[in-house]
Parts: C-alpha cells; structure tokens; sequence
C-alpha cells in the first residue's frame, strides 16, 4: 500500500509540473522533447534539445565532451556533466537555452560524469573524485546560492558515477565503479587488478552509510557504473566488466530494499552478445521493466522489475535511453550515428529518426516525464 | 528456372565479394612475433638492469642503456595493436605514458623517490601511479646525466622487471591458457563472444591503424613542432632524453607497414588504392630518413624542420587513404565509439 501511495503522490506532482514545462519550451502537447550531450563531427561538443518528430530545440556549446544529464523537479534546469574525469557542470536554463552558471571543480576533487538534483530542487548532488586519496565523494551544491559547493558526502567506495534519490529525497544510492582516476592521468584506469566496486545506500542529510553491496569476489572487477532506480525504490544496475573479455560475468543487477543484489544474466547466447559492457539503464515510467544498453554489442536488452529477461532490440552503437511516459510507458533510444528511436509499451520499434552529424554520447533523457526526480 | 539463376548469381557474388581475411595468419605472422620480440627486449633490459645495480660501471650503464632503447623500440613496434590482451589491466599506459601533458611522470616519480616504501623489501610498483611503472619513468632515471644510484636502482629493477612481466603476460594471454586470445582472433564468426564477423574485425584493424596514424601526426610530430620555428619545442618530442624520437616513428610506420601487408594488401590483390598506400609509405620512409637529426633538434633547424613538416604531410595523405579510400574498398567501419565508452 505505501508503495502505491507513493507512486500516486509522484504521478500527481509529475502531472502538475509537466503542465508549465511544456508551456514554456513552446513545442506542441505530446511532442516528446529529449536532452542528451553530443558532437559533431568536426569536434565540437553540445548540450542538445531535441523532440522525436525531428525538431532541433537547443544547442548549448559545451568546452569538452559532456556525459549525464540531470533536470530539476520542475523541468527548468537541467545540470549537464562533464564526462570524467571532469572539471566542469554548467547549468543550462531550458526555456531561454542561456548558461545560468558554470561550477567548476573545487581544488583537489574532479567529476565522474553524473548528478542529480534534490527533489525539491534546491540542491544539486555530484558523483566527485578526491583524486589525491581515490575516495569518491558526493558534493553538495545550492542552487539558490549561485551553486555554492556548501557540503561533501563519502561515497563510501571508488570512483562513483551514476547516483539515484530514493523516493524519500533523502537516501541517494551511488553506484561506486571501484575504478581510480587522477586528473594527471586522463582516462587511466589505475588500479583494475585491486578494484572493488559496490553499490552504496547513503544519507543524505548526515553522509552515513545505510548498505552497502558489493559483487561476489570473484567478479570484482565488474564496474558498477550506471543505475535508475523506479519509483517503488527497485534499483536496476548495469556494469562493466574490466577483466579477460572471454569470460562472460553476469552484467546486470536488480536491488531493492534490505535485499541482497541479485546479479542477472541474459539466455548464454545474448549474454554474449553484450560484449561485456552495459552503457546505461533505465527503467519504464511505471517501473514495471527496464532497459539496458551494451554499444559495443549494438543491443538493447529489456528486463522485469523482478529481474526476468524480456528481450532484446538492436541498434547500432545505441547507448542512451529515456524513459517516455507520453505515448505508453516505453522507452526512446539513442545511437552515435544520430539515430533516435521510440520503443513502445510491447517494446516493438515504433519510430525511428536520423538528426544528421548528431553523434548522441552515452545518455539521454525524455523530458515531459518523470525522470527529472 | 529465373529464380534459380537469380539465386546461383546471387551466391557467386557474395563468394567474389566475401573477403578472405586470414586472421590466423595474421596472428601467427605478424601479431604474435610482435609481442615475442618485446618480450625478448624486455628480458634483455631486465637483464641489463640487474647487471648495473649489482656492479655499476660506465661500460654496464651503457649496456642498460642500449637495452633500454632496445626494449622501448619494441614497444614502439607493438603500439599500433591496439585491441587484446595489451590492453588488459591498463597494460598499455603503463608500459609507456605519453604524451604526458600534465607532468605525472615527473611528479610522480619525484615523489616515489623521496617514499621510503621504495626501499621496504615488500615494494611492488604495480600498486604505485602508472606513470612510473614504465618506459617514460625509466627514461629519466637512466638519460639524466648522472647515472642511477642505489635508490634510482630500486626502481629501475622494478620497472624492468615489470616491462618483462607485462610482455610475457602479453605473449601468455594471446597464445596460452584455457582460452588463448588467439582462439577469438582467429575464427571471427557468429557466436564468437569478441567478433561477430570478419568485417568487424578487419575494422578494428583499420581502426588501429588509423589511431597509430593520427598519433604521429597530431602528437609525434605536431606537439614539439607547435606553431612555428620560433616556438619550436623540441623537449615535448617523444624519447627526446634518449634520443629516440624518430626511431620511434620509424618502428611505428613500419609495424604499420607490415600490418597493412599482412591483412589488407592481399584482399587489394593490386588494385586500387594499394599502389597508392605502398608509394605513400614509401615516401613518408625516404623522407624519415633524410632526417639526420634527433627530432628535438630538428624542430629547430629550418632545413630539417621543413622536412618534419613534409613527413607530417604525407602522413595525413597516407591516413586519408586507409580511412577513406581503404574503408570504401573493402567496406569497412571505423567504428569510433563503440570502442569509446564511459
């Protein structure tokens, strides 16, 4: 019953925000609209609005390679991140398209790519590294004050990247990916021999640990990168794995409540054809399934929300995935060749589109929905 | 009766065009005696090393030295293979780091010297920064004017020993075990977990090709050149201590060279663009040698520096041909960013 309630509460403020979102970004009711980073192919790189009918929305010109996306509750903002290890999240008005601010990386920490914003929407949250010692932190920054860095949280772990809320607002789930990074060394993974990744329940208010889930030892090199979490606190994980390519470790995981972390493997003869390497996750509106991406392989997977495997869709280089609530529960994909695509609610390609010279990066998101949470 | 015609047509020219792609052979020819003769240099060195530290003498630093330059231009002929086992564990950054555009590798070398975990009998300099763990640390420690004492011996014995390692895990990982890398390498074909198809792979080929391509120019030869003769800056070359700065290229262009030969000129069987990939080789390798200057200093001479310049320029041009004309040919894909995630 407090399940259902929440996710009426949700879907009630969802309804009443979406309302003057949609307004202001001046596009017609229904038009899915999408945000995601991307290049070009002369090397620039875009924090770019899109909508799934081939509308170009929004071009915001970045200063490197950009990675997550995060909005706020009221769809007005969006924080965009730099791809790791990063030094910069600008904070991008979406309805005039202007720059509001540019946080740069304090002295001594850089960014891992993703954030999210607190469902109140003053505060911001970054999956940081404080490179000298390798402990990943989470830093705390108020968006009413200029976006001032006011707090640092542990990650408790390495190198985390991708961080939910729970439906709480105030438990943030962080997925540690183990690896070490240092600024000096650009794209290194130092240390895959002694990694250790977990999955890290945290408070936001004190930065106490309230669980924390690791893989079994021998799959300690899997990377837990990318995670989405469904409004009844389900949180759907997708690694990496950093060890010999021949061997084939499960590489998607379901977690939820005091559970244990259910690792999850395809039938033998797609799981092969991940390639070892999941891009991002995202669960459906409902939270009833999710998908993961793996580029490498060209494949999309669909999943239960009790961990069941539906099914896969190619595509590819596909990487980002936005959930769509507007046309029924499914899901929007994107590829570095420009390609979008709507799956929908029996997850059959519905729509496919081309934004010529758009090489989409690693992950997208559907606005007029609720994913800005 | 038209259909069976259609269809016999239909299967002769997917015959003519299926391309033959003898990836054992070219494991066994060129991939594997690659990575045999780092780990022979690399044995070489870390015998050299232990020479030196044990009894020092000009006559064994020289010995280390010429092992060094050895070893590192092995290395150089590996480093356009860019998919395998070279990559595990972040194999390829710590066998050599560069460029180094923030100065990790002396900063983190001073700081090693100056740990006293340098001397503990336990000192395992897998666990330490991956810019020391390599040739760019080894470099300095061995071409500084003075030569290693016995604290720089410390580490020039564990980095020697840790090239020889990862050369030999190299050599294991491709050929040995439950499932050699060879296995996957060979038999590109649906099911196989690394290579879907033929095409796939002859891709990843071209695509390390390229990569090695677009090193030289846009690193090798563009980051000491810079923006003219005035601001030259000779000491951003590659090797510039050890003056290896252009036997590097030249190991590199012809590991190059010899890849092309092995995987794609037969597919080519002579036709275009093969003639014009052999000549544009070959004029990047008359040019390379009409430099009789270390690359840090030719970057300053006028004379020199034009042909730095040149060799650049043709290098694009030969990049150009592979990328393009090359991938149409064969129909190949790059593929950037599948290989490119987060």
């Amino acid at each position: 019953m407090a399940i259902d309630r929440r996710a009426f509460i949700r879907l009630g403020l969802g309804g009443l925000l979406l309302g003057p979102a949609m307004a202001m970004a001046g596009t017609g009711a229904g038009r899915q609209r999408l945000l995601g980073c991307r290049s070009d192919d002369r090397g620039g790189h875009f924090l770019s609005m899109v909508d799934v009918d081939g509308g170009r929305l929004m071009d915001v010109a970045l200063p490197g390679r950009g990675h997550g996306v995060a909005v706020d509750p009221m769809q007005r903002r969006a924080a965009v991140f730099a791809r790791r290890p990063g030094t910069f999240v600008w904070i991008v008005d979406l309805a005039s398209g202007q720059v509001s601010h540019r946080i740069a990386a304090v002295s001594g920490r850089h960014f891992y790519g993703h954030g999210q914003f607190t469902p109140d929407g003053t505060r911001l949250l970054c999956s940081e590294n404080a490179y000298a010692s390798g402990e990943g932190v989470i830093g705390v920054y108020d968006a009413g004050n200029s976006y001032r860095r006011t707090d640092e949280l542990p990650s408790h772990g390495v190198g985390p990247h991708e961080i939910r809320l729970l439906a709480d607002g105030n438990t943030l789930v962080i997925a540690n990916g183990g690896i070490r990074t240092h600024p000096d060394l650009p794209r290194v993974k130092s240390n895959l021999a002694g990694m250790r990744p977990n999955l890290a329940y945290v408070d936001v208010a004190s930065g106490r640990l309230l669980q924390r889930h690791e893989p079994e030892e021998q799959w300690h090199q899997l990377s837990i990168r990318h995670i989405d979490v469904s409004p009844d606190d389900r949180v759907a994980v997708a690694m990496q794995f950093e060890g010999r390519p021949e061997l084939f470790p499960p590489l998607i995981a379901i977690q939820h409540g005091k559970q244990p972390m259910r690792l999850l493997s395809a039938p033998d003869a797609v799981q092969r054809r991940l390639r070892n390497y999941c891009g991002s996750v995202t669960f459906d509106a409902e939270g009833l399934r999710f998908a993961v991406s793996s580029p490498r392989g060209g494949v999309v997977t669909f999943w239960s929300a009790g961990g069941d495997y539906l099914g896969l869709y190619e595509q590819t280089d596909a990487c980002g995935i936005g959930r769509t609530a507007a046309d029924g529960y499914g899901f929007v994909v994107s590829d570095g060749n420009g390609g979008v695509a709507g799956i929908d609610r029996v997850l059959a390609v519905s729509d496919h589109r081309v934004f010529a010279g758009y090489r989409w990066d690693n992950h997208l998101l559907a606005l007029s929905d609720l994913q800005g949470r | 009766m038209l259909n069976r015609i259609i269809l016999m047509l239909a299967l002769l020219l997917s015959y003519a065009t299926a391309r033959a792609y003898d990836f054992q052979a070219i494991a066994d020819r060129h991939v594997l005696p690659t990575y045999r003769s780092l780990a022979e240099r690399t044995a070489e060195l870390d015998l050299a090393a232990r020479a030196y530290c044990a009894r020092p003498s000009d006559l064994a630093l020289a010995h280390l030295q010429a092992g060094y330059r050895g070893a590192f231009l092995a290395w150089q002929g590996a480093q356009h293979l860019r998919f395998g086992p070279v990559q595990y564990l972040s194999r390829e950054y710590r066998f050599e780091l560069w460029p180094d555009e923030r100065g990790a590798v002396g900063r983190h070398l001073g700081q090693l010297l100056d740990d006293p975990a340098l001397l503990q009998a336990d000192f395992d300099i897998g666990q330490k920064s991956v810019a020391v763990q390599g040739f760019s640390a080894m470099e300095r420690l061995l071409f500084a004017g003075t030569p290693p004492d016995t604290t720089a011996c410390r580490l020039v014995v564990a980095i020697a020993a840790n090239l020889r390692d990862m050369a030999d895990g190299i050599v294991g990982d491709w050929s040995t075990g439950d499932t050699p890398y060879i296995r996957y390498f060979a038999d590109p074909a649906p099911g196989n977990p690394l290579f879907a198809n033929k095409a796939e792979l002859a891709g990843r080929l071209l695509n390390s090709l390229h990569t090695e391509l677009e090193l030289i120019i846009t690193q090798k030869l563009a980051r000491p050149l810079d923006k003219g003769l005035e601001k030259a800056r000779g000491k951003r070359a590659e090797g510039w201590r050890s003056q290896t700065g252009l036997p590097a290229i030249a190991a590199n262009l012809g590991a190059c060279h010899a890849l092309y030969r092995q995987a794609f000129a037969p597919e080519l069987a002579d036709a275009s663009p093969h003639p014009q990939i052999e000549a544009a080789f070959a004029q990047a390798r008359s040019t390379l040698e009409k430099l009789h200057m270390p690359l840090a200093d030719a970057v300053s001479d006028p004379d020199q520096r034009a042909l730095v310049e040149q060799l650049q320029a043709e290098l694009s041009a030969l990049k150009q041909l592979l990328a393009r004309d090359l991938a149409a040919a064969l129909g190949l894909s790059l593929g950037f960013n599948s290989l490119d995630g987060d």
